[in-house]
């Protein structure tokens, strides 16, 4: 028997062909619960797994525990439209993205798993004057923070974007665009699948189908969880399950300011190659890339009620279709190919709630909106950080939960006034 | 797409007909939606322009009790206390 | 080249090609090639009446594939339709009707299907098979962006259209007490049923015709043969008054509250009298009480090694083929079956006069009628046999010979044996399609008995029938329409439907369901799994699910997302069965447990145009233009949110900056006039008018004499700005509020939440009047004179600062309110909106040797920022107080609440080191900094660099001769004198701090 092929590059898939692909080692091991981790990770996405990896690689905590109640990146993950990018406003958020940008920058050799990160560069259209002068001030807020984007004029939009219908004809002139060159893409899947692989090798343990009924504590501090697989004891527990989180934690006292949404995306048929970069038009509520299979990626807005329904539904599509057509006139006889919706978790100033919260060892890493799968790297590294040694997590720090409370919101709204 | 009542006017429409004003709660007041049956505030935006309220199941979207503020129903099966 | 698939010259006493009219030709072209078809032909019958079996590449292996089916699941026939602004890429060739002159043609192959440079990826399949791509291409970091290119390259199916597109689309909103989806014998008698009661009906069939595929069979049923049964019914429901029919209607989704969205396809009409009326496609938004799902079955593949070449086709299709458009879909056939239907394929071919090689039969010992009579009339019949590989063509792929083996001695040395054929039909038995009941979450489970899934509990007013719930035999198929029909009928009535119906006497064989073969029976290595297609448009093999398996994407969404498996453009319709129980042999899982993943909508493609309606063009977003500005002509006009409003008036040769400077030089020197019409102006009255507005606004209001106005700040709950206007006293109990532009709904919506549900005990009524008046400001020095020429009996001679006025002028009904755009005389004069233009062009005239000039947006927004005043959307972005704006003047402190108040007092709003707005002025005083530009202290700093603000509003000042700037500063207020720095075009340029008003500050120098 051979061992099985754990290393992932062109010669072992050679090797592999030679025993059609019968030594591929399972990406990660299918745990049984133990009875006690160091730290147990509720929620079984991008940010959960992220956060086990690198507290396993970085900070040598392997006693850890992923619990998934569905399948591993089921959640949000699995239903984003897979845009990155770091061009936000406040310094805190280009911090937090921006670290989370870098880090997707080398992902795929760090954790052995093509993540297929495309940065072919990101284009946020201006339509009106002061879309171009917010737009601007998010520029030059990017250049004095280091990350690179500029403002380019309609010309330049236009030898980037040649698919564009723009002129003196057209509802919304075009102004110009606000530009990040590393601002991309990536397959969104491969990332919850990438981090859970690695930290899988490191010893994190992945239990998924493993539905946490509630989170244990003595009244001061986390004793562990009890699941539909049993108890499991551990003095520190992070939850990162999206709108699912306020559930888990109010029994705990406490309080998240989190709306649960769904948000409604949709893809083409696969065509080939006709839009090189990422294109958001907050003007008229959508973004668009075509994702390297071919299939035009096309998000829109939220429902405009809450709920947790995760179903597509028609009136933000119909919209989102027309802004689209409105765009690209010749993409009208194209067809959709399948619209879905995602329950994103919206806090009041748009930015995410990461911190300790409640009794001592609890900590949420949730209300990432609709901006969740750029941050995933950057959520899980500065989470990792601040599980281990609170103070060395200078990136998520600005972000705790008492910052409503206090008016110190970091508000985001102009920023994601496109939901993505 | 739902399809909702308004309780003061009794047209029916389709949800983009309507606004939804987010939990039937007083102003200040800090609960957060849950899974469950909610009551909620809408608007008859295209019809009388009246507030109304709404009993809706967040997950699977059937509404099971419509109002005219002042005549709250009382707690519903399901309900979310 | 030897043709295989052909036409029969003549229809054999009406039995084969009873839909093609052979005296009505019809051309096409494929490939650029002419060819010709009949009418009743659809692209796909066509084709094969013209022997062309490589019609296709598939995704990723780019192997040569032919036409399989006749139906929506047809994995391989997409092919583009249409040239220039007709262009459509991936469509369906089962499913397009042929029309004359149409161009079809192949996707995905270069230079042409059969002889396709792609192909050479087939030989390296080996290495490449699903989850490849995460594997490899990470090193060196640096190739990734040529591996991309090459990826894109391969990736993808059809080309988008180059040219807009010249048909329209159009949406249509109805109503149905019960929507029967599918126009199959199931589906008509649901119709029957329900319409028996009175109900509303809509019967939506995705083809042309109703029937289904009752015409695949002989017999009878109530003693009339299938396909008159099918013709008297269809007349009786459309005589009824009741039901309504809709053909080539496809439906695409299920909405929550019963809507169901229905695709129906039109002819476009390009000439005479119609032409362009109508649309390409009509979305149908149903709303029903119940839906009846009667969308049937399909034949499903059969999976083996090289089960995907073009030649091999599935049984009852290719009879299909044969009865409807006489084809005859090969020299020498071969026909492989684990039910009946092999059977009546092989009949009806024998009796068109075709070949027969042989009939495999994968059942141990069947035992149907039809077996004994195929028996007796001598065909070669092989039992308990299964084709386990096959061999093709070099370049057009197509199938030469198979390798069928003894399916019990298969795991021993097997008897294998071979057979030249260039044909193969199959049917691996039929797989229900109640996928659309998915869209409403409904869980679908895998019967064993049938091989496909079924619904399990349905959502509230869903009902199966026919060949979608399992009855896939024709008298049961009926029953079960009846059954969920007056099922349906029941459930909207909510009393027992009359019923009574007795199934249908029926005269025709039944399949022999004695024992069902399950897919990928008869493989056993991984090297033949991985030459097994299970999903032909994707090219995921069974050998694939298996690599994926073994990694752990176990879940059934894992292993689609993994593998690709139903992502195609067919989505992968033909495959969900045979994936299923794939899977749970793999998995070594009881069948019964098989899982499907989310059923998303659409059922099939959905055009975007379609999807967008009428919303394009002009009616994307209407514009909104005042009743003055919208006769404007040679002016510069910029959208303000949905309003279309005037920047500027160049005149002959000006720039716009110039034109700019002119008009502001107007309002400081002479007059200006502006259409403030598109500013929002809300009436609040009521005895609890003053009560209201002084709970909702952080200024005190109700004080306001009669008569007078006040400058006012309405904060958000959080305590941040987020409107301001000019509240004027109108008369006893009502208040004008005036506002910016675009705020009239947001801001009504506002009020009437606050007024509808926290303070219903208030009698207030609020009211939008923006539309009603047309409003004209006008500013400078000479205002006054101007004003003493209006005939009326407003005296606004008067006018301070904070004077409101009703009354007359020219003649009708107007209102005068001082305002302060500019901080100079002015004042907004507002008539009902019809005299607007007239009021306009009479104040143009009677100014004309005052100085008077029209001024657009840009010069109002350069008078605010000489007189240092705020603007909502520049200055404030949700995230600024009063304190902030130097405007704390303007909160009360006598008022026990107004909204924001609480929020205003969180620490985070009262530290010292807030952003304040203060004026920059650059050193270089003709350089203009742009909107958004950040203000450093050290610009030689590495980034990251600390920031001190940004400017928010910036302009030549023509009153100052210089340029200046608002900005939002850290503790600004502290450091007024000091320097800071703007980082522009690489250069670091020095300005200084100053307080906002620039015009007290040149006049103090003066």
């Amino acid at each position: 028997m051979r061992r099985p092929t754990r290393r992932y590059s062109f010669s072992s898939l050679l090797r592999e062909a030679r025993h059609h692909h019968r030594g591929w080692a399972p990406a990660w091991r299918k745990a049984e619960p133990k009875p006690s981790y160091d730290v147990v990770i509720i929620g079984g996405g991008g940010h959960g797994l992220a956060t086990a990896y690198y507290l396993a690689k970085l900070h040598g905590i392997t006693k850890v525990a992923v619990l998934e109640k569905g399948w591993l990146g089921g959640g949000n993950t699995a239903r984003n439209t897979a845009i990155i990018r770091s061009n936000y406003l406040r310094p805190q958020s280009m911090a937090l993205y921006g670290l989370s940008h870098s880090l997707f920058e080398h992902l795929s050799q760090e954790l052995d798993f093509n993540v297929f990160y495309s940065p072919r560069g990101l284009v946020e259209l201006a339509f009106s004057r002061q879309s171009m002068d917010a737009l601007s001030r998010t520029a030059d807020a990017n250049r004095h923070f280091g990350i690179k984007t500029w403002m380019i004029p309609p010309d330049e939009v236009r030898s980037l974007l040649p698919m564009l219908d723009d002129g003196p004809h057209k509802r919304y002139p075009l102004f110009g665009a606000l530009y990040q060159p590393r601002g991309g893409i990536a397959r969104h899947d491969a990332v919850a699948w990438a981090y859970a692989r690695m930290a899988s090798k490191l010893g994190v343990e992945i239990i998924e189908e493993c539905d946490v009924e509630n989170i244990m504590t003595d009244g001061a501090k986390i004793l562990g969880v009890r699941t539909s697989r049993g108890r499991i004891a551990a003095g520190t527990v992070m939850v990162a399950a999206a709108a699912d989180t306020p559930p888990l934690v109010a029994p705990l006292g406490v309080n998240l300011p989190i709306e649960p949404v769904n948000l409604q995306a949709f893809v083409s048929e696969p065509l080939k190659p006709l839009l090189d970069v990422v294109v958001l038009a907050g003007a008229v509520d959508g973004y668009i890339s075509q994702s390297d299979k071919g299939e035009l990626v096309i998000g829109g807005a939220t429902d405009r009620y809450p709920g947790y329904s995760r179903r597509g539904s028609l009136p933000e599509i119909e919209k989102t279709a027309a802004s689209m057509l409105e765009l690209f006139p010749t993409l009208s006889r194209v067809r959709m190919m399948r619209h879905w919706g995602g329950t994103v978790d919206i806090t009041p100033d748009r930015s995410p709630i990461l911190g300790p919260a409640g009794p001592d060892g609890l900590f949420v890493n949730c209300g990432w909106g609709t901006g969740g799968f750029k941050a995933i790297p950057g959520s899980g590294f500065s989470m990792a950080a601040m599980i281990t040694s609170g103070n060395a997590a200078r990136v998520a720090e600005p972000y705790g939960l008492d910052r409503f409370a206090q008016g110190r919101l970091i508000d985001e709204s102009a920023a994601s006034a496109v939901a993505h | 797409m739902l399809l909702i009542t308004c309780p003061v006017c009794s047209i029916a429409g389709d949800e983009t007909e309507f606004t939804c004003g987010g939990l039937y709660t007083a102003p200040g007041d800090q609960r957060v939606y849950a899974r469950g049956i909610s009551r909620e505030w809408w608007l008859c935006e295209s019809g009388c322009g009246s507030w109304f309220g709404l009993a809706r199941h967040t997950g699977n979207q059937r509404i099971s009790a419509i109002w005219v503020p002042g005549e709250e129903p009382d707690a519903l099966p399901g309900e979310i206390a | 080249m030897s043709r295989h698939s052909t036409r029969l010259p003549d229809d054999k006493d009406g039995r084969f090609g009873r839909l093609v009219d052979r005296t009505r030709t019809i051309g096409f072209t494929f490939n650029g090639r002419r060819l010709k078809g009949f009418a009743g032909d659809t692209v796909a019958s066509a084709l094969l009446a013209n022997g062309i079996d490589t019609i296709a590449r598939s995704f990723k292996y780019h192997r040569p594939r032919g036409i399989v089916s006749i139906g929506p699941e047809e994995p391989n026939a997409f092919v583009q339709i249409g040239t220039g602004p007709n262009h459509t890429p991936s469509q369906n060739a089962t499913q397009i009707p042929l029309t004359d002159g149409l161009s079809v043609r192949t996707q995905n192959a270069w230079p042409s299907a059969r002889f396709d440079a792609g192909g050479l990826l087939d030989f390296v399949r080996a290495a490449i098979p699903s989850g490849f791509q995460y594997k490899t291409f990470k090193r060196p970091l640096k190739a990734w962006k040529v591996y991309e290119r090459g990826l894109r390259m391969l990736g993808g199916v059809g080309r988008a259209p180059g040219e807009a597109d010249p048909d329209r689309y159009e949406h249509i909103h109805a109503y149905a007490d019960v929507l029967v989806i599918g126009g199959g014998v199931a589906g008509i008698a649901a119709a029957e049923a329900a319409a028996a009661e009175g109900l509303t009906v809509f019967l939506a069939e995705a083809s042309p015709r109703l029937g289904g595929i009752a015409d695949a069979y002989d017999g009878r049923i109530d003693g009339e043969p299938v396909v008159d049964w099918v013709r008297s019914k269809v007349a009786a429901l459309a005589a009824a008054d009741n039901v309504h029919i809709l053909t080539r209607a496809q439906a695409a989704g299920l909405y929550d509250h019963g809507l169901a969205l229905l695709s129906e396809t039109l002819d476009v009409v390009t000439d005479g009298p119609e032409a362009g009326n109508v649309p390409r496609e009509r979305l149908w938004k149903l709303r029903t009480k119940a839906i009846v799902l009667a969308s049937g079955a399909h034949e499903k593949p059969l999976v083996f090694p090289g089960n995907d070449r073009p030649g091999i086709m599935l049984a009852t299709s290719a009879r299909l083929y044969l009865r409807r458009h006489g084809i005859v879909p090969g020299q020498r056939i071969v026909i492989a079956t684990a039910g009946d239907e092999g059977y009546r394929t092989a009949s009806d071919l024998e009796a068109a006069g075709a070949s027969i090689a042989r009939i495999i039969d994968l059942r141990i010992a069947p035992n149907g009628s039809l077996f004994h009579i195929a028996k007796s009339r001598g065909l070669s019949i092989s039992v308990a046999s299964a084709p386990v590989d096959s061999t093709a063509r070099k370049f057009s792929g197509r199938l030469t010979g198979l390798t069928i083996a003894n399916r019990l001695t298969i795991d021993g040395p097997a008897l294998k044996s071979d057979i030249a054929c260039d044909t193969l039909l199959v049917s691996g038995g039929w797989a229900p399609m109640p996928y659309l009941a998915g869209h409403l979450g409904a869980q679908l489970s895998f019967d064993e008995t049938i091989g496909g899934f079924r619904p399990g509990l349905l959502p509230y007013g869903l009902f199966v029938a026919g060949g979608a719930n399992g009855h896939i035999d024709l008298g049961p198929a009926i029953a079960d329409g009846w059954r969920a029909g007056e099922a349906a009928a029941t459930h909207i009535k909510d009393k027992n439907a009359r019923g009574g119906r007795s199934a249908p006497s029926i005269d025709a064989t039944l399949d022999d369901f004695t024992e069902v073969v399950g897919a990928l029976p008869d493989i056993s290595t991984e090297e033949e799994r991985m030459n097994s297609f299970v999903d032909f448009q994707t090219d995921v093999t069974a050998g694939d699910m298996e690599i994926a398996i073994r990694e752990g994407y176990r879940d059934a969404e894992l292993l689609k997302r993994y593998t690709g498996l139903g992502l195609g453009v067919d989505q992968g319709k033909s495959a969900v069965a045979n994936a299923a129980a794939i899977r749970s042999k793999l998995l070594r899982a009881d069948p019964q447990d098989a899982e499907h993943t989310t059923f998303r909508p659409p059922w099939t493609p959905l055009t975007l145009g379609a999807i967008a309606g009428s919303r394009r063009g002009p009616l994307f977003r209407p514009v909104r233009a005042t009743p003055i500005s919208a006769s404007f002509k040679d002016v510069i006009i910029e959208p303000f949110g949905l309003w279309n409003l005037p920047a500027a008036f160049p005149q002959a040769g000006e720039t716009r900056e110039a034109a700019v400077r002119r008009e502001v030089r107007a309002v400081r020197n002479g007059i200006g006039l502006f259409d403030a019409s598109a500013g929002a102006k809300i009436s609040i009255s009521g005895p609890d008018a003053a009560e209201f507005i002084d709970r909702m606004s952080a200024t005190d209001i109700a004080d306001t004499a009669l008569g007078s106005s006040r400058y006012a700040l309405f904060l958000n709950e959080d305590g941040f700005v987020q409107e301001d206007g000019v509240v004027a006293h109108v008369a006893n109990e009502r208040f004008l509020l005036s506002t910016g532009i675009g705020r009239a709904a947001p801001l009504t919506a506002w009020f009437e939440r606050w007024l509808q549900t926290a303070w219903r005990d208030l009698d207030v009524v609020i009211t939008d009047e923006t539309e009603r008046w047309a409003q004209i400001l006008l500013a400078g020095p000479r205002v006054p004179e101007l004003l003493s020429r209006i005939p009326g009996d407003i005296d606004i001679s008067e006018f301070t600062i904070d004077s409101f006025g009703e009354g007359e002028v020219c003649g009708v009904p107007a209102r005068a309110l001082a305002s302060r755009h500019t901080a100079g005389a002015e004042v907004e004069l507002g008539v009902p909106a019809g005299y607007g233009l007239p009021l306009w062009n009479f104040l143009l005239d009677a100014g004309r040797d005052l100085g008077l000039a029209r001024f657009g947006t840009d010069a109002l927004s350069r008078l605010r920022l000489e007189s240092g005043a705020f603007d909502l959307d520049r200055e404030t972005d949700g995230t600024v107080t009063p304190y902030d704006l130097g405007l704390g003047d303007l909160v009360s402190d006598s008022k026990t609440y107004f909204v924001g108040a609480s929020g205003l007092t969180r620490p985070a709003l009262t530290r010292p080191n807030r952003r304040h707005l203060v004026g920059i002025l650059m050193d270089d005083r003709s350089l203009v900094p742009p909107a958004g530009a950040h203000l450093v202290l050290d610009p030689e700093h590495p980034p990251p660099r600390r920031v001190v603000g940004h400017v928010t509003t910036s302009g030549y000042s023509p009153t100052l001769r210089r340029s200046i700037a608002l900005a939002l500063v850290t503790a600004g207020e502290k450091h007024i004198g000091e320097k800071v720095f703007l980082v522009m075009s690489g250069e670091n340029h020095p300005a200084t701090i100053t307080g906002t008003d620039f015009l007290g500050m040149a006049e103090t120098r003066a």
